[in-house]
């Protein structure tokens, strides 16, 4: 078989040809970034899995586009092609898009919490408590998007008498700045906004998504936020270093308002439940206050009644007592009457048996006479 | 004695209680209410404060209109926030 000839320039574009032809336009690749160099703007790395490595360029057009910039070290998930230059046969990955994996993410999220941690700023004193009855919140998530459709829903749904001040972040990518600035401004203003609490939202996505919320100056804003924090941010799985410093984690951004806001119809419920025990409190009151009154007046009956009989035995008392005092002695020997007694002090009601020369005396109103009896001259009836 | 909650009212005359302030002085007019010190002469005192605090609380609760207001990011000004689309 006769062998084909090219000369280098040939090969290199029959290369460059069976390359278009057989591999796919677009591919992923996992790997590890080596030595990232800008020149001109363009990105330069080596793309490696510790057995091989690749060279890769990020253009400047796409590098602009990028959430993410990549470290030396860092594991990423390219979307990219081919690039082969016939001149040289040289052969690269052209990144069109770039993404940190997983582990690149979860390293870093260990990182800034331990940094974190060593500060004391995730210990759980710090944890303030929620308002229990908030006037107004501020709502931090990207606008328009589910998460603040669902934040709106469920406001309305648990406590409509709460403001809501919405602020519209960025919440992927390279933004952590953008939302620290939104952060400090809170942090002047939010007395002047009435704001008790600060919700930061984001709906789901990959972990990798919520990377921005592992940043390290994010963490230092929400712990120096002058009002509690709640987090609400991607799937119940999902832990970022925002939540760790915040007040309170809520699994998402609806459970995040559930936790944060009371619910408008179990308050009421409660209020009409508790409005019904007082005023029953206060009939009780009342009720042993009229006995008590219906006791002291029964007692003043009583007392009225038994004066009254008092009363009514007093007065034939009195007549007895005039009575009494017109049959009294002294009156009578006033009138001229005296009492006469024998010598033993016998009252003496009759002559009869007293012999002449007995000493009697005689009582008389103003003093008493010693008589002597002379004679005892009895009257018979009829005779006198 | 004045209650606290009514000290806390008349402290502020004209000012609309929050739901917590109502709340909180509600309760501290239905301790005082619960007392077993409590002469009856001061219970319609306490009762009418106790009725004005539910009052301003059920005011609360039956507001079913939310105040929604979007913060510019860059300086903070309070603008109506356009409903976001269903």
């Amino acid at each position: 078989m006769e062998l084909p000839s090219y000369s280098v320039r040939q090969l290199n574009e029959a290369i460059g040809v069976l390359l278009d032809r057989g591999f796919a336009p677009r591919f992923l690749l996992e790997a590890t970034v080596i030595k990232p160099v800008l020149k001109k703007g363009h990105l330069w790395l080596s793309l490696s899995d510790g057995d091989a490595s690749i060279p890769a360029v990020i253009w400047a057009s796409s590098l602009s586009r990028l959430d993410y910039r990549p470290g030396d070290g860092d594991g990423v998930t390219v979307v990219g092609k081919l690039n082969f230059w016939a001149a040289r046969a040289s052969l690269s990955v052209q990144v069109l898009d770039l993404r940190p994996s997983l582990s690149t993410v979860l390293r870093r999220f260990e990182s800034v919490k331990a940094i974190l941690d060593a500060e004391g700023l995730l210990a759980i004193e710090r944890k303030r408590p929620l308002p229990r009855f908030p006037r107004a919140i501020a709502l931090l998530t990207s606008v328009p998007s589910s998460a603040l459709a669902d934040l709106l829903r469920t406001a309305q749904q648990r406590w409509p008498s709460c403001g809501l001040r919405v602020v519209a972040i960025p919440v992927q990518g390279e933004v952590e700045a953008q939302i620290c600035r939104v952060l400090d401004q809170l942090e002047d203003h939010w007395q002047a906004l009435g704001i008790d609490a600060v919700v930061l939202a984001r709906g789901g996505g990959s972990r990798e998504d919520l990377a921005v919320f592992d940043g390290e100056q994010l963490a230092r804003r929400l712990a120096r936020c002058p009002v509690p924090v709640i987090t609400g941010i991607g799937h119940e799985d999902d832990i970022t270093v925002a939540d760790l410093v915040a007040d309170q984690r809520a699994a998402t951004p609806t459970a995040a308002l559930v936790a944060l806001l009371p619910h408008r119809q179990e308050e009421l419920n409660h209020m009409e439940q508790l409005g019904r025990l007082w005023r029953q409190q206060i009939h009780g009151t009342l009720h042993r206050e009229e006995q008590r009154l219906m006791a002291g007046r029964q007692g003043e009956r009583r007392r009225w009644a038994a004066q009254r009989y008092l009363e009514r035995r007093q007065l034939p008392l009195a007549g007895q007592s005039a009575l009494l005092q017109a049959l009294a002695p002294a009156r009578l020997l006033r009138r001229g009457y005296s009492i006469l007694r024998n010598r033993q002090g016998q009252v003496l009601r009759s002559g009869a048996g007293i012999e002449p020369g007995t000493e009697i005396s005689a009582q008389l109103s103003d003093g008493v006479l010693q008589l002597s009896v002379q004679a005892w001259q009895p009257e018979t009836n009829g005779e006198a | 004695m004045a209650s606290a909650a009514a000290k806390k009212s008349k402290a502020s005359p004209g000012k609309q209680l929050t739901y917590a302030e109502a709340q909180g002085a509600l309760e501290r007019s239905l301790v005082q209410l619960q007392s077993e010190d409590l002469e009856i002469e001061r219970l319609p005192e306490l009762y009418a404060e106790a009725m004005g605090y539910e009052k301003r609380c059920l005011e609360v609760l039956q507001q079913v209109s939310q105040e929604i207001q979007q913060l510019d990011p860059e300086n903070l000004s309070l603008s109506p926030l356009a409903q976001p689309e269903a």
